[in-house]
């Protein structure tokens, strides 16, 4: 389970980053008092547009940075304070994360199950199950450098659960893949779930939101606007389905689009 | 902590040695580069040398008193080519090479120096080009030539050549007891300065991709989801690139003595060194390798502090730059300082330990020196591990976007 408290993450400015943002102010509130709760068995999702604070509030959650304030445990583990208990207890995919293109999966995949202490008869195990289920098998001993775009995201998502972690954060996880593998990787979360699981997705596509999260928070300018099941969005914003909820809170919280 | 450390190391050496461009640039091409430059160096100063010696000086001059003609006639490198030349045409043929030095002599030098009135010399005028070699050596060659005539003529002034010489002069250098021998004082000068260059380079082309590199390629960032501590993730950084930093400098050694039958003429100070000279024992090799891995701590952790400040590897590159001029610097001060070494140098970072090297190497290495130097570089490597640690946690450094 995982509990978000209060958290608020600010960012210094450089000075460039001042005059660029035509503002005195030298720093800038990318999350803003955000609280939530992910159950064991459920798969919760982040909705928000560019720049809403999603990646920040993971990065927090992966214990990457530090909250300004506010509090995360994770499975009864202190974000602040234990942190790599909390890293021992997770999965934490985006696309800003890259495996070393000079290895090869196999060799990758073991590196990261030994960094997380797993002995050598299990991750061979888990190495079966995961290549097995994402199609890595084939090109197991290919260089990651030679694997096509769609591999290469197969793989991350191997390598970030190899462990076996009781907590999945991942950030636009179809991303790239095509559709048939995005299905695969979608139907896993549901399988990891259905094993008790705790998911969090950050994602822009709203059907795969729709489909797969039982909960959702739509996030904006750092700030919480909605939190709930698919059906309590709807209720509360008057909808009935999700793209045109969102354009709802968008529109209310002060956004436009220019065509 | 250390199966987590271990496991990041061997994954950066296998990073390295299983990257063939890698192991090309970082260990074959420093030795293959350095033996063909040393070589080619050496090649060029010897023949030069050889063109010098076999060269057969032409000497043009006026009024050349006959007893000098002579002289020159006995020297087969000298040839002496009779004429009326005067002074600005024999000028021009220097200039041009087609002669190597011009001699001109007073009229009636001979009669003015059998005469011999005080305060009235003859003059013997000679003149060279700076520009050619082959014309300075000319000069040289005809001082001396000269200076024998002028002890033939005092000798036949004063009657009696014993009465110029007033004592006899023997010198020689104290003979050194073997364990304080060490080896050519040229090479000992050299070497701490080339060590010092080769580990910083070894390990600067690695140490910018493994840390600058990585975190610019997002792969850095992979490692820190792990639940491994960062000091622990640097750490292992910082033995593997060591043990590559030593291991490029053993490469760039070996170049060194490939190319010592031809690089040995600006190598060493006596042009003459041969391994079974070497009188350099066990603790003495100890002490050289204890001076040895200070500087490779140093360097890496200042390699690694650097690339982690940096957002990409071209960034990491502008920051080591001066922090290699620096290492160069200290090892051409130490290369050319004179043979005092003020007690407090031995606690001066890197330059202690340049000091050490060539102390050993000339046969007066000293323990005590060698640990202090040892304990100070250490004292520093621990400050900036510390600080790379530090840096693995702050987030503007880890994510700056």
């Amino acid at each position: 389970m995982i509990q978000i408290s209060n958290l608020k993450k600010t960012f210094k400015l450089s000075k460039k980053q001042m005059i660029a943002n035509g503002d005195k102010v030298n720093f800038k509130t990318a999350v803003n008092n955000i609280s939530f709760q992910v159950n064991d068995n459920e798969i919760f999702g982040l909705l928000g547009p560019n720049g809403a604070g999603k990646t920040t509030t993971l990065r927090c959650l992966a214990t990457l940075i530090e909250p300004t304030e506010g509090s995360i445990n994770v499975n009864g583990f202190e974000g602040s304070s234990q942190g790599e208990s909390v890293r021992r207890e997770l999965a934490f995919l985006t696309n800003e994360l890259k495996l070393d293109t000079h290895f090869t999966p196999e060799y990758t995949t073991r590196f990261f199950g030994r960094l997380h202490d797993m002995p050598e008869n299990l991750i061979d195990e888990r190495m079966k199950i995961l290549f097995d289920y994402f199609g890595v098998t084939s090109f197991r001993h290919t260089k990651i450098s030679d694997l096509s775009t769609g591999m290469k995201q197969k793989l991350s998502i191997v390598v970030s659960l190899i462990h076996d972690p009781n907590v999945i954060i991942f950030d636009e996880p179809t991303n790239g893949l095509d559709i048939i593998t995005a299905r695969a990787v979608t139907d896993y979360l549901q399988l990891l779930k259905d094993k008790g699981k705790t998911v969090i997705i950050s994602t822009h596509m709203m059907h795969v939101a729709e489909r797969l999260c039982d909960r959702i928070a739509i996030i904006m300018d750092g700030e919480i606007k909605a939190i709930g099941t698919i059906d309590e969005i709807y209720s509360l914003t008057g909808q009935d389905n999700l793209d045109d909820a969102f354009f709802k809170l968008y529109d209310n919280s002060g956004g436009g689009y220019n065509v | 902590m250390f199966k987590s450390l271990m496991i990041i190391t061997k994954k950066e050496l296998r990073r390295v040695f299983t990257d063939k461009r890698l192991v090309i640039t970082s260990f074959i091409l420093p030795m293959l580069s350095i033996a063909l430059i040393y070589s080619m160096m050496g090649y060029m100063i010897q023949r030069s040398q050889d063109d010098l010696d076999s060269h057969v000086t032409r000497v043009i001059g006026s009024g050349v008193p006959l007893a000098i003609m002579d002289m020159m006639d006995t020297d087969d490198s000298i040839e002496f080519i009779t004429g009326n030349f005067d002074r600005n045409t024999a000028e021009q043929l220097i200039l041009d090479e087609t002669y190597d030095y011009y001699l001109y002599f007073d009229p009636g030098f001979e009669a003015k120096l059998t005469a011999f009135e005080s305060g009235q010399l003859p003059l013997i005028e000679g003149a060279y080009s700076p520009k050619s070699d082959q014309s300075i050596n000319a000069n040289y060659k005809m001082r001396a030539l000269l200076e024998n005539y002028r002890q033939t003529v005092l000798a036949e002034r004063i009657g009696d050549a014993s009465y110029l010489r007033v004592y006899d002069l023997a010198t020689a250098g104290i003979e050194i007891p073997a364990q304080n021998q060490g080896i050519d004082r040229g090479i000992a000068n050299l070497v701490p300065m080339l060590v010092s260059i080769f580990i910083f380079a070894g390990a600067m082309s690695i140490g910018m991709d493994s840390i600058a590199g990585e975190k610019e390629r997002g792969t850095i960032a992979t490692m820190l989801l792990t639940p491994v501590d960062r000091g622990v993730i640097i750490g292992g950084k910082v033995i593997s690139l060591s043990i590559v930093a030593l291991i490029s400098m053993i490469s760039s050694f070996i170049g060194v003595l490939i190319s010592i039958p031809f690089s040995l003429n600006f190598l060493s100070a006596s042009g003459v060194f041969e391994m079974s000279q070497m009188s350099l024992g066990g603790t003495d090799f100890l002490m050289f390798f204890i001076s040895m891995i200070g500087l490779v701590g140093m360097y890496v952790t200042i390699i690694s502090v650097l690339s982690m400040i940096a957002n990409s590897l071209k960034e990491a590159g502008a920051y080591i730059t001066p922090a290699y001029m620096v290492i160069m610097i200290a090892g051409f001060m130490n290369m050319f300082g004179s043979g005092t070494v003020n007690p407090m140098n031995y606690y001066v970072p890197i330059y202690n330990n340049l000091i050490n090297m060539q102390q050993v190497l000339l046969g007066d290495g000293n323990f005590g020196k060698v640990m202090i130097s040892f304990t100070t570089s250490a004292a520093v490597t621990i400050i900036l591990l510390g600080i790379s640690r530090k840096l693995m946690h702050n987030e503007k450094v880890m994510f700056p976007s």
